[in-house]
Formats: C-alpha cells, sequence, structure tokens
C-alpha cells in the first residue's frame, strides 16, 4: 500500500516536472521561433527574400561570417594554450590567470566595447600608435573582430580546463619517454584526447560570435555597408519600423544558430558514443587469467 | 646496463624530496626502492628517466653505460618507464599503445609496418595478451593494463626499466601473481630494472637488491637478507616487518631496559646514555611465570591464532603494549590464557643509542 503510494506520488512529481519543462520550452522557444519565422513570411515569400538578398543583408552576413572564420582559428590557439598552461604547469599566480580568463564572461558586453574604445580609439591609449600606422580600428570592421574576440574567448578554454585537469599529465609524460618529440605527443596523444571538447568549445564560440550584439554594437559605428553584422542589421531594420525584413534576417540568423546546435548535438552524441564504447562493451570474458 | 647517480638533490620549494643521493645499480639487476610516500623513491626514479631535473649542481649526475645523462631529454635516454596508473593512451587500443614508441622515431630510424606489427605481437605474446590487440585500455583488467604499459615499454628496446610502484592500483591477488610474472620476465630478459615500492614484501621477494629509503636520504642498501636481518638503522628495522619497542638506558656498560640487560659496543657509551631496543614478534619467546627462563613479567591481554601464527598481544610491566608470535604447536602446549602473567625472553634483540647499534 505505503510503496504503491510512494511510486503513485513520485509519478505525479515527475509529471508536473515534465509540464513544466515542456511549458517552458514551448512558451520561450518554440513559440517565438514560429513568430519570426511566420511573420518573416507573413507578407509573401518574395518579401522573405528580398529582405534576405538585399545587399545590406548580405554585407552584415558577410562580416559575421568573416568575423567568425577570423575569431576561431585564434580562439582555439589561445583556448588550447590556456588550458594547456592552467592544468598541465605549476605556476604562481595561477589562479588569478584562471579567474582572468573568465572576465569577458562577467564584464558586461556593452562595458567590454566602452572598455575597446578607451583603449583603441582615436583618443585612446594606443590610439596615437594606430594614428602614425595610418590605421583605425575602432568604427571599422577590425573593431568588430577584436569585440567578437573579446566575449568569445573563454569559451574553448573554459570547455578543455576541466577536462584537461581530470585527464593529467601522465600520458603526456608516457609519450615523452617513449621518444615522441613535444609536436609528436600533442598531435598523436594530447589532441585526440580533447578533440571533442574542443569542438564543443568552439561551437559555443561560434554561436556566441554570432549572436554578439552589445560589445559590437559600441564599438562598430553603424556604418551601413560596412561595419554592420547580422544582429546590428536586425535592430536596424527593426527601427525603422521595417518588421517583415527584421524578421525575415532574424530567421537567417536562427537558421545558423539552430545549425550550430544540430552539429553540437550530434557531436555531443558521436563523443558519447565514443566514450561509452570501450567501457560500455566490457568485454571481460571469464577465461581470461586476471594477471 | 648499469645505472648510477650521484649527488641528487631535488626540492619543491621548502620541502627537500631528495637530499645528496647516491646510488649504484649493477648491470641487470633487479632493484627495489623502498620507503614509506614522501621518502623521495619516486622522484629518484622520475629523475632517472629524465622525467623530472635534479636541483641544479655541477657534481650531480645520472650514467648510463658510462656516459652522463643528465642533460640528455628523457626521450633520448632510452628508458622504459612504467607508469603507476599505467598512462596508457585511452584513446588508442593495445596494439597502438605498444607500437607507439617505435612509430614516434624518425623516419631514418623507424622500423617498417610488417617489423613494428611482427615486434607488437611478439610482445602480446610475452605479456600473455595474444589476440587483445585490438581492445582498448578501458576494455581490459588492471593487470592487464599493467602488462600492456610494461609491454609499451619494452618496445623502445630500452636500455634499463624503470617502474614506478608498478603493482600499488592492484588487488592483492592480482598482485601476487603479477610479481612472480614481473619475476620471470626479468630472468628472462635481463634489464636491468629499478620499481619503486612502498610495500616491503613485494621489495624483499622481488628484488635482488633493495634500497631503503627515507626523508630523502639512502638509509640502506642491501639484499634482502641484509635489510632484513641485519638492518642498520631504526627506521629500517621498524619499516621492515613489525617490531617491538622497548626505551632504556646505558647503565655500567650495558643497556638495560628493565629485566633485561644486553651487552655490547655500548659499554663506551656515556652511563646515562637513552638507548632503544627493537625485537621482531617471532623472536619473542612466551614461558610461564616460574620458569628458569630470565624474563621480564607480562600480562597477555589478546590472543589472535587465525593465521599462520598465534599472535599474542601483552601489557608489559613497563606500560608498553608489545606483539608476541608463536607457532600453533606452541600455542598448543603451552595453552596460555587471556589475563594470564607470563614471563618473556628475547632473543636477535638490536639496541640502537644514538648512533651506534649493537
Amino acid at each position: 500500500m505505503d510503496t504503491d503510494m510512494r511510486s503513485s506520488m513520485q509519478r505525479l512529481i515527475q509529471f508536473f516536472m515534465r509540464c513544466i519543462t515542456i511549458t517552458f520550452v514551448v512558451l520561450f522557444l518554440v513559440l517565438p521561433l514560429y513568430v519570426i519565422l511566420s511573420e518573416a513570411t507573413g507578407e509573401g515569400m518574395s518579401v522573405f527574400f528580398r529582405a534576405v538578398t538585399h545587399q545590406e543583408t548580405l554585407q552584415a552576413l558577410t562580416l559575421t561570417i568573416c568575423t567568425l572564420f577570423i575569431i576561431l582559428p585564434l580562439n582555439i590557439l589561445f583556448g588550447i594554450a590556456a588550458a594547456w598552461t592552467l592544468t598541465k604547469y605549476e605556476f604562481r599566480g595561477k589562479s588569478v590567470l584562471s579567474a582572468l580568463i573568465d572576465l569577458p564572461f562577467s564584464v558586461p558586453p556593452v562595458i567590454a566595447g566602452f572598455i575597446l574604445i578607451l583603449f583603441l580609439g582615436r583618443h585612446g591609449t594606443l590610439g596615437f600608435l594606430l594614428e602614425k600606422l595610418d590605421t583605425q580600428i575602432i568604427f571599422a570592421a577590425p573593431a568588430v573582430i577584436v569585440a567578437t574576440l573579446f566575449v568569445t574567448f573563454p569559451f574553448v578554454a573554459r570547455e578543455l580546463v576541466p577536462l584537461m585537469q581530470e585527464q593529467g599529465v601522465d600520458e603526456e609524460q608516457a609519450a615523452v619517454s617513449l621518444g615522441a618529440s613535444a609536436f609528436q605527443t600533442f598531435f598523436h596523444v594530447t589532441l585526440p584526447n580533447i578533440k571533442w571538447a574542443l569542438f564543443y568549445g568552439i561551437i559555443l564560440s561560434t554561436a556566441r560570435a554570432m549572436g554578439e550584439f552589445g560589445a559590437v554594437s559600441v564599438v562598430s559605428g553603424h556604418i551601413r555597408g560596412k561595419t554592420i553584422t547580422l544582429p546590428l542589421h536586425i535592430e536596424i531594420l527593426y527601427n525603422e519600423y521595417n518588421f517583415t525584413a527584421a524578421f525575415a534576417v532574424s530567421s537567417l540568423l536562427v537558421t545558423l544558430a539552430m545549425s550550430t546546435l544540430v552539429v553540437k548535438e550530434i557531436v555531443y552524441w558521436r563523443s558519447g558514443k565514443k566514450q561509452t564504447r570501450p567501457t560500455g562493451g566490457f568485454l571481460e570474458s571469464p577465461e581470461t587469467p586476471d594477471l | 646496463m648499469s645505472i648510477e647517480v650521484q649527488h641528487i638533490s631535488k626540492s619543491f620549494g621548502s620541502f627537500h624530496a631528495l637530499k645528496d643521493v647516491s646510488l649504484r645499480v649493477k648491470s641487470g639487476e633487479l632493484m627495489a626502492l623502498l620507503g614509506p610516500s614522501g621518502s623521495g623513491k619516486t622522484s629518484l626514479l622520475r629523475i632517472i628517466s629524465g622525467l623530472d631535473r635534479p636541483d641544479v649542481n655541477p657534481l650531480a649526475k645520472v650514467i648510463m653505460n658510462n656516459e652522463d645523462m643528465i642533460s640528455t631529454s628523457a626521450g633520448n635516454r632510452r628508458v622504459g618507464f612504467v607508469f603507476q596508473h599505467y598512462a596508457l593512451f585511452r584513446h588508442m587500443t593495445v596494439f597502438d599503445n605498444i607500437a607507439f614508441g617505435m612509430r614516434m622515431r624518425r623516419k631514418k630510424e623507424r622500423p617498417s609496418k610488417a617489423e613494428i606489427k611482427n615486434k607488437v605481437e611478439q610482445l602480446l605474446h610475452l605479456i600473455q595478451l595474444d589476440n587483445m590487440g585490438n581492445r582498448y585500455p578501458l576494455q581490459l583488467s588492471g593487470g592487464q593494463r599493467q602488462r600492456v604499459a610494461l609491454a609499451r615499454a619494452l618496445a623502445i628496446e630500452p636500455k634499463v626499466l624503470l617502474l614506478d610502484e608498478p603493482f600499488g592500483a592492484l588487488d592483492a591477488r592480482v598482485r601476487e601473481d603479477l610479481r612472480r610474472w614481473l619475476r620471470r620476465l626479468h630472468k628472462e630478459i635481463q634489464i636491468t630494472t629499478l620499481f619503486v615500492t612502498h610495500d616491503q614484501e613485494e621489495a624483499l621477494e622481488l628484488a635482488d637488491r633493495v634500497v631503503v629509503m627515507n626523508e630523502g636520504r639512502i638509509e640502506q642498501i642491501g639484499t634482502p637478507e641484509e635489510v632484513f636481518h641485519s638492518p642498520r638503522t631504526e627506521f629500517v628495522m621498524k619499516f621492515l616487518g613489525s617490531v617491538n619497542l622497548f626505551h632504556g638506558r646505558i647503565e655500567r656498560g650495558k643497556a638495560v631496559f628493565g629485566s633485561w640487560k644486553v651487552s655490547g659496543p655500548e659499554a663506551g657509551k656515556e652511563e646515562g646514555t637513552p638507548a632503544r631496543l627493537f625485537v621482531r614478534p617471532y623472536d619473542m619467546t612466551i614461558v610461564r611465570e616460574g620458569d628458569p627462563a630470565h624474563g621480564s613479567n607480562a600480562v597477555i591481554r589478546r590472543i589472535q591464532s587465525a593465521g599462520p601464527y598465534v599472535k599474542i598481544e601483552l601489557e608489559h610491566e613497563s606500560g608498553e603494549n608489545i606483539i608476541a608470535e608463536m607457532s600453533h604447536e606452541r600455542h598448543e602446549s603451552l595453552k596460555p590464557l587471556v589475563g594470564e602473567k607470563v614471563a618473556v625472553s628475547l632473543k636477535n634483540v638490536r639496541v640502537f643509542t644514538e648512533d651506534y647499534t649493537i
């Protein structure tokens, strides 16, 4: 009796939990997505396509994608270097460095943008140098890249640090003692061990880079056809009461975001499969002598 | 190939893991570095392997085959190192793990694919894991992983083999089997081997010679018999097997511990110098009171007869708790009882004062 009641109670709780989750997902994720897509195509597909293929949209898309292709390699390089330093070496000030790497997570993006202006702007700390070199960063395309880099650079490192910490340095040392060079050790031992976490970090920073608004908005200067990214473009369209176009471009960004999500899920699923394969198939046959 | 280290020190901040250690391992020898954790044994092993560097000292040397290797990198020392937790490459099969060292060689020195395959299969046979080449490390038992780690180290045809707590992570049964297997293997391939252990039984059973280490120094080097039967320091005596300790002092040329008097080179010691007497449980003889034996008195507190010997816990008249061991036959004939007052006599005692031993 008693156990029956308890198990039905449990089932009830489970049901409520599921209801809450589903309601939340529908209200805040599925419905908005539906609204965006329906609004975008509300005035017919031709309006949608015109908005999506408009020259300014294409420029924004190009800048967003270009930014992505520049920051990703840098993020990978920095992420691996930072995670390596934090996990495989012991040195003074390690915890400070670890906290500093997290800084872009805690600094609001708008503030990050202002910091960059103060630093790289014409009257900024490095302004005189840039003027001498006759280059402009702030209010130009490079600013978009720098700002995006700033807000995304912890992602790869943060994914790698816990994993590399757990894995320790034993395998690397084993490789070294077997005669492998530093490069061989990295490519044959370290990289294969962290590849899924690395990929996951790349996807997270991709998603963040595409959606970044605050910092980019401050430093880009909103120069049409030049320094506009997709999120900025959406805002401009929206402010001009061009709702259909705004939603059309939004749907473009959403599609990009969704595809990274799909890739992420595939990676997650594959890495999970990879990890469970050896343990899942624990094949200790009884006749094997356990020497 | 012989290994010789000279004047090796290693400190981590203010902690001195090794204090001016010198040691020679003979060619083909199987030697154990025995000591408690923190005694510096693993540090010494890692310095020999080249994975760690000793403190800078112009006299510090790591000599292999009459060649100072102190500035040679780990990869160029041709040392087979087996890690405590195996450190197998988890994303590679057993075959790829063993082949790793050969595949990483420079193109000119790299064996052909067929040669590598041949060699790996030979090694798989040696470690009794034929047909297991395509398994992943996670699919193996602890003992199997340990053997794969050994095969991987042997694949580079090392001149010396270094093993860090080779059986530390295994359960008792497996450990014994693997120990015997390693002994046979060493006989077969005759490679100079140095292994680290905190288990005295393991060191005494497996090694040709044992190096007992404590607090970054070598306490004694000798055959298992030497270190066990003639320990040179208190530490060695205490570390190798259980031991009873009595406190006393020098009186008129004899070390006096209650009613026990031991004579020896302490005679020259100053009157009143503190002395400590050590005796192994099986060197204590229990007799009934009134027997002519000139023992000192103790009360039996507990008798534990499960095991190869009967273990008897006593409270000595000095108030110290002591343990004696006797054979089951002796126990049968003596029939001691808990609470009974008995006399205890000693043989093979060792007395340590500040710097002399009897």
